[in-house]
């Protein structure tokens, strides 16, 4: 959505979208700015991998239930910087559905009382649909199945081209469905600045 | 509007999702080990726990709560119970198959079976000094991937998604062979009390025949007719629907669904056990029990023995 009710701060817009989640360790609206891989630290994509690539992912993949949505929303804008979307339907269809949902994977930390067992797509109850779940960093394969099942899946994002959507005015917002679509962010040129607006939604108006 | 959902960091350690995951993570296990290992029939065992856990989970977590302490139903519903030293308690295995037999009209008394057997073989495995799989042929798989198959449908899912398409292709196999089994063993069953009764003089036939007719109609049950001898006989199940009532006059009529589990004739002796052996000679067809009471006998307290024989002084 370019330029989506501009006059309002993020916070206010989000809630217009749908109805903003509140997580445990997260502010109900984050401000992400690009990062130098020192500056910041490795329980985040900017402490790995810094202004280069953000590689596709879903948003907390290692958490028992992800949020479904997130919104992003430009704060300050940058040309040069584009948000990658790849629908995870593609990838889930190449690597093969069945398999993945016994490919059994674990966040690569404990999380709160220890590693619980997830699957890379899964039913979700509510809505009977499926929710798949991909982070390159954070999970880690738990079965034998899993480990060659994350190479395939590795090997059919690398087969798939992303879409780049560029958030470049204040206001320009974008929605994603977090449950089905993959994203990343591609680099950041040296000595610019970008600040996007990011909060989660259980659920959407659109 | 879309639906909602809540994010979480972790899935609740009850939750049919995280026992579903444990299932699959064991059923991986089991499949590196050679069917006819122990190691396989053990671990079978713990699959199938997490299976029947799953998939009472699925209609609730709290259904797996114990409910000798409230606190277990606070921590099913996703609290954390302030008590101290507290540690969740779930209900034992037996508790989760009669309440899985009562949900899932598909979990016959036949599975229900074989599910108490062989966690039990589990048990005796773990807290004795017997070793029950090592002497196991390999028949039980059958009960195993048909019981598993069940559970599984509940959530909408297939054999694979335990264990794979080429143990799915292998176990649907098997489950086939069982049924060609059971019709051949109860085939012949028929085969040989219709013989017996054959032999019988027809004043003997009468008398049984008639004893059978009375015995019948006082058992409750569903009446049928003896595939070996055309007696009277019952057919005893378990109910797969909630009851339905309506007002008629005066009347309460309760009208419920029931699955046959066994069949008996008191005139030849014939008995069958089990759902699938009864289908193999045409009595498994689901039936309709209906009852018809005044009020004042519908709210009257249950009667003791019900479903007993009237009481005799035989020894």
């Amino acid at each position: 959505m370019r330029e989506f009710a501009p006059k309002l701060e993020p916070a206010a817009a989000f809630r217009l979208l749908g109805r903003v989640e509140s997580l445990e360790g997260f502010a109900e609206v984050q401000y992400l700015t690009p990062k130098e891989r020192d500056a910041s630290t490795p329980n985040t994509y900017s402490g790995n991998f810094g202004t280069c690539d953000f590689p596709l992912h879903t948003d907390l993949a290692h958490w028992g239930v992800p949020p479904r949505y997130l919104a992003l929303r430009c704060v300050e804008g940058n040309v040069g910087v584009a948000t990658r979307l790849l629908d995870g339907n593609l990838v889930c269809n190449i690597v093969g559905r069945s398999r993945l949902r016994m490919a059994l994977v674990q966040p690569r930390r404990r999380l709160a009382d220890g590693k619980h067992l997830l699957r890379l797509l899964e039913k979700v109850q509510t809505n009977a649909g499926e929710r798949v779940r991909w982070d390159p960093l954070f999970l880690r394969a738990a079965n034998g199945r899993a480990a060659s099942v994350l190479d395939e899946f590795r090997d059919a994002l690398r087969a798939n081209v992303p879409a780049d959507v560029v958030l470049e005015n204040p206001g320009d917002t974008m929605v994603i469905d977090n449950y089905r679509m993959l994203h990343g962010r591609s680099s950041v040129p040296p000595n610019s600045m970008r600040v996007i607006a990011r909060a989660y939604l259980e659920s959407v108006n659109l | 509007m879309s639906s909602k959902l809540k994010a979480a960091k972790t899935a609740h350690p009850w939750s049919s999702d995280a026992l579903l995951a444990k299932a699959q993570r064991y059923a991986q296990e089991m499949l590196s080990f050679d069917r006819d290992d122990w190691q396989f029939g053990l671990l079978s065992t713990f699959v199938l726990e997490f299976l029947l856990r799953a998939a009472l989970a699925r209609v609730s977590p709290t259904l797996l709560a114990d409910a000798k302490d409230w606190n277990n139903t606070y921590f099913a519903l996703g609290h954390s119970p302030k008590a101290l030293r507290f540690l969740p308690k779930s209900i034992d295995t037996n508790s989760v198959l009669t309440r899985l037999r009562d949900i899932l009209p598909d979990f016959t008394t036949e599975l229900e079976g074989f599910s108490a057997q062989h966690i039990s073989r589990r048990n005796e495995e773990l807290h004795a000094g017997a070793t029950p799989f090592d002497s196991l042929s390999t028949d039980w798989l059958s009960g195993f991937y048909s019981t598993a198959q069940v559970l599984l449908k509940s959530f909408g899912y297939e054999l694979a998604f335990l264990v794979g398409t080429e143990e799915e292709e292998f176990a649907d196999q098997l489950i086939e062979a069982s049924r060609d089994k059971s019709a051949q063993a109860v085939s012949k069953a028929v085969n040989a009390h219709k013989t017996v009764w054959e032999a019988k003089s027809s004043e003997d036939k009468t008398k049984l025949e008639r004893q059978a007719s009375v015995w019948a109609t006082r058992q409750a049950g569903h009446r049928v007719k003896c595939p070996a001898c055309a007696s009277d006989a019952l057919i005893f199940g378990s109910a797969v629907t909630a009851p339905l009532r309506r007002l008629d006059g005066d009347l309460i009529i309760e009208t419920q669904s029931y699955l046959p589990s066994k069949f008996e004739c008191v005139a030849c002796q014939l008995k069958i056990a089990g759902l699938s052996q009864l289908t193999a000679c045409g009595l498994g067809a689901s039936y309709k029990s209906t009852h018809t009471y005044d009020a004042a006998e519908y709210y009257a307290p249950e009667e003791d023995y019900q479903g007993y024989d009237d009481d005799n002084n035989e020894p």
